[in-house]
């Protein structure tokens, strides 16, 4: 194995197996920098004005699952110092499948500023606006469905191969938002923030039903009740049986500037998005807040196809009494098998266009002020997707320093994982304001190692969040002593 | 303050350095030593085949095997013109005591193929031979058949005594047409059908006690043929069919291009479920041999495939016995495929009772199965 591939190979599998439990980083919240009114519009940053560069103010970059750690499919083998998959044959399946889920999702976001702005506007009030670049995909599959890749059909037998949570989703889009905070009391402030979404591509399966029941005679009835609506430059061509006869992505839409520009304007995949936001002060040291973020849908109109699959198929094997009858061969009698399965997963090409909504969230948090720079936060963070829910519980010791300086540690507890250790730091030089943040800093690391090289990763590498970025700040001197939600007082 | 503040910052920032610096290599992966090797082996199954089967819908009735009144299956063989006696046939013996002779012929089954696989303990309980005769002879003709079934070295003779014919009567009856009735009760036919044979023989005379004057008148003639009835009323135990045949399993192409290879199962295994309304049932063995050192290299045992069903007293089927059996194949057999290049089937049947028990056949007796397979690939990527 080349030295290339067996990296590829592991940047993959850390790809699939790292983790981000939350669309937004839960250190964020804690933090003192603007873009902070992504997890609560009506949070906002101590300086009165910042301007995000393009690209170079925020770029956030998660990915996610909750089954599976890295440990998990690369293992050590029995004979010394040997390295294994999950897939060879020496390696106990049933190990592996003791760590999957009913429902096993994977998600990956990658978010990028193109432009932020925020300003105050008198003492109470904080506009800002922003144009992200958001990619948004996640992926459910049914534990059955695992368990069927590597145990087979024999142990559903009497049972229900369960797929209807099989789900995946994929959305590229553009977001121009534009937000407003607000002290409507001295102790109340509220913000909202009003999207307009661009829906660049997409592709989303609508699984309403899709199972296989396995009698107890070896009999099989499948069901599928599902459609996958895709928005994108891609076409499908159907053979005259009206099966799937293949798939070609359409380059010839990019040979041109203007096909370029068409494509990634989304004009035409138009949606909306509204995140509200408030804050309030229980005393001069607790601060309370809760917000909705994301709730909205984008409308897919623009190189919509729609591949829907709706039968019903019982295998129940050869009936032998045709061909004992001599009416009919034993060939004959497996080709109108054939021929019944493939006619049972006829898919209907349509160009119906589609709705698909956004994963929202549901922020709670609060903090205490320790002391006038250090202070102790807990936040909950709840991701609706479809109809799942994640959950992230996150506390959090932070340090905010004359407003250069912000630090936050925390420990979130999400996934179905406990040892999540996280840190922030944004700190400013002049006008610049850098930072870096994660909610997972793994503690334990592998060191993977050839010939030519080696290379650390985490050990266990279920959770991974990184946002990093740098902004332009302006008016970076508090003069108000009134405390206010992770603003600092000099 | 500045200061104060200073100091606390430092003091974090370290912790969160110290932190990272104290997080530890867990393991070291050599992935010079990492095994490419990646296996899939799911255990699938699935319904293979199935089937209600009446005996009706295995064999369609036809001049030999016929469906009687009560549905009871019976095996009809005819043999026309045995029997073809004019005067003239006659002639050359005595007067007054004049004698034909009959045959010799022989009756082929034509089963000695199928008889050479079949070993074992058959009885059929109740064959009948009907000869069935026109004779416009007015004075009686007393038949002497001597016929013998054989089988291989083993001969069984029919027993029969002589019998005699009905005449006809003149002038209100010139020729009359009836029947003579072999069977238990006056014959070996029993042990003899249950040889069962190969061919029947069978020569014997016919002797005319006439008078001069009907003698000389020079009328009358015997035509006779042959119908051998054999209702399947029967007892079986341990009745083999053997059958080697040429190893159609083994791999005679000299590439390796075929994806599937036998040794890529760890096993298949057949599992049959059967709802037996016959009053037989079924083993089945299959043997992997290799002809040139004269040895087995593997065997699937199938024992118990099938059980018979029970009957009552007159050996009609009372219900169904349901059976599941499950016949594995394993990788040693798969393995053994190329070794062996002849296959040896070894099916057994015994009736209700093991043999102990008459048993009837009807046409509406039905079985009901279903054949599931379940295989363990190992499928490499």
């Amino acid at each position: 194995m080349t030295v290339k591939i067996k990296y590829l190979l592991i940047l993959i599998i850390a790809l699939i197996v790292t983790d981000a439990s939350a669309q937004n980083s839960q250190v964020l919240y804690f933090m003192n920098v603007p873009q902070k009114h992504l997890i609560n519009p009506a949070l906002r940053p101590s300086n009165s004005i910042y301007i995000g560069l393009p690209v170079l103010s925020g770029i956030n970059l998660s990915n996610n699952n909750n089954f599976v750690n890295f440990s998990d499919v690369l293992i050590k083998g029995q004979s010394k110092d040997s390295i294994i998959s999950f897939l060879h044959p020496d390696y106990n399946v049933d190990k592996f499948l003791d760590k999957i889920k009913d429902k096993n999702s994977m998600e990956t976001e990658v978010g990028v500023q193109l432009l932020g702005v925020g300003f105050s506007v008198g003492r109470d009030s904080y506009v800002f606006l922003d144009i992200n670049e958001r990619i948004d995909g996640n992926i459910v599959l049914p534990g059955d469905l695992f368990k069927l890749a590597l145990k087979g059909n024999e142990s559903f037998v009497g049972s229900r191969i369960d797929l209807a949570s099989l789900r995946a989703d994929m959305k590229y889009y553009r977001e121009f938002g534009a937000g407003f905070s607000r002290n409507f009391t001295d102790k109340l402030r509220i913000g909202v923030k009003g999207k307009l979404l661009f829906g660049i591509a997409c592709a989303s399966i609508d699984n309403k039903s899709l199972g296989i029941n396995v009698n107890d005679d070896y009999s099989h009835t499948f069901d599928a009740n599902l459609a996958l609506n895709m928005s994108g430059p891609v076409d499908v061509y159907m053979d005259s049986d009206n099966n799937i006869d293949s798939i070609a992505f359409d380059n010839d839409r990019f040979d041109t500037s203007s096909g370029i520009v068409d494509f990634f304007s989304g004009k035409k995949n138009i949606g909306l998005g509204f995140d509200i936001g408030a804050s309030y002060d229980l005393t001069d040291k607790i601060v309370v807040s809760a917000a909705i973020t994301d709730l909205g849908f984008i409308r897919w109109k623009k190189d919509v196809t729609n591949l829907k699959a709706n039968n019903k198929f019982e295998f129940s094997g050869l009936n032998i009494l045709d061909v004992v009858n001599g009416t009919k061969t034993i060939d004959e009698l497996g080709d109108e098998m054939l021929d019944s399965l493939k006619n049972a997963f006829i898919v209907t090409d349509t160009n119906a266009p589609f709705t698909t909504g956004l994963p929202f969230g549901i922020t709670l948090g609060g903090s205490y002020n320790v002391t006038r720079n250090i202070s102790v936060g807990l936040l909950s963070y709840s991701r609706i997707i479809g109809r799942q829910m994640r959950e992230a519980l996150t506390l959090s010791a932070n340090l905010n320093v004359g407003n250069i300086v912000s630090t936050s540690l925390s420990y979130t507890a999400s996934n179905h994982r406990y040892d999540n250790f996280g840190a922030g730091i944004a700190f400013r030089a002049g006008v610049a304001q850098f930072y870096l943040l994660s909610d997972r800093i793994p503690v334990s690391w592998n060191k993977i190692k050839d010939d030519n090289s080696t290379i650390v990763l985490p050990a266990n590498w279920n959770t991974f969040n990184l946002r990093l970025g740098m902004n332009l700040v302006f008016g970076n001197k508090v003069k108000e002593k009134k405390d206010k939600p992770m603003i600092l007082v000099e | 303050m500045r200061k104060f503040m200073r100091k606390r910052s430092i003091l974090f920032i370290s912790i969160i350095t110290v932190f990272s610096i104290n997080s530890c290599i867990k393991e070291t992966y050599d992935m010079n030593k990492f095994s490419k090797k990646v296996q899939l082996s799911p255990t699938l199954a699935i319904s293979a085949v199935k089937g209600d089967i009446l005996f009706s819908d295995m064999v369609k009735p036809n001049d030999t095997i016929v469906f009687d009144q009560n549905k009871l299956v019976k095996f009809i063989f005819k043999k026309d013109s045995i029997v073809d006696l004019k005067v003239s046939d006659f002639l050359k013996a005595p007067l007054l005591q004049k004698t034909a002779s009959i045959g010799p012929d022989s009756f082929d089954l034509d089963i000695a193929d199928i008889l050479s696989h079949i070993s074992g303990d058959f009885q059929i309980l109740n064959p009948t031979i009907k000869f069935n005769y026109t004779n416009s002879f007015r004075d009686s003709i007393k038949i002497i058949l001597d016929a013998s079934g054989r089988r291989k070295n083993n001969t069984v003779d029919l027993n029969l005594p002589p019998f005699t014919l009905t005449r006809a009567n003149p002038p209100a009856q010139q020729v009359v047409t009836d029947s003579y009735i072999i069977n238990k009760s006056n014959s070996n036919l029993p042990i003899l059908i249950s040889l069962p044979p190969e061919v029947i023989r069978f020569s014997g005379s016919a002797t005319l006690s006439t008078t001069l004057e009907n003698f000389l008148l020079g009328v009358g003639r015997l035509v006779g043929s042959l119908e051998i009835e054999v209702p399947m009323e029967l007892r079986v135990n341990n009745l083999q069919f053997t059958d080697t045949v040429d190893n159609f399993l083994k791999d005679e192409s000299s590439n390796n291009d075929n994806p599937v290879a036998p040794e890529d199962f760890r096993f298949l295994r057949i599992i049959i479920s059967a709802e037996n309304g016959f009053p037989l049932g079924a083993s089945l063995k299959m043997s992997l041999y290799d002809s040139s050192t004269n040895s087995t290299k593997s065997t699937v045992d199938a024992t118990g495939l099938l059980e018979p069903a029970p009957v009552d007293s007159n050996g009609k089927v009372t219900g169904v016995t349901k059976t599941s059996t499950t016949i594995e194949i394993n990788k040693e057999f798969f393995s053994s495929v190329n070794k062996a290049d002849m296959i040896i089937f070894r099916f057994t049947l015994t009736s209700t009772g093991n043999g102990s028990q008459d048993i009837k056949i009807y046409s509406d007796y039905r079985i009901k199965f279903n054949a599931a397979l379940v295989v363990k690939p190992e499928i490499n990527l």
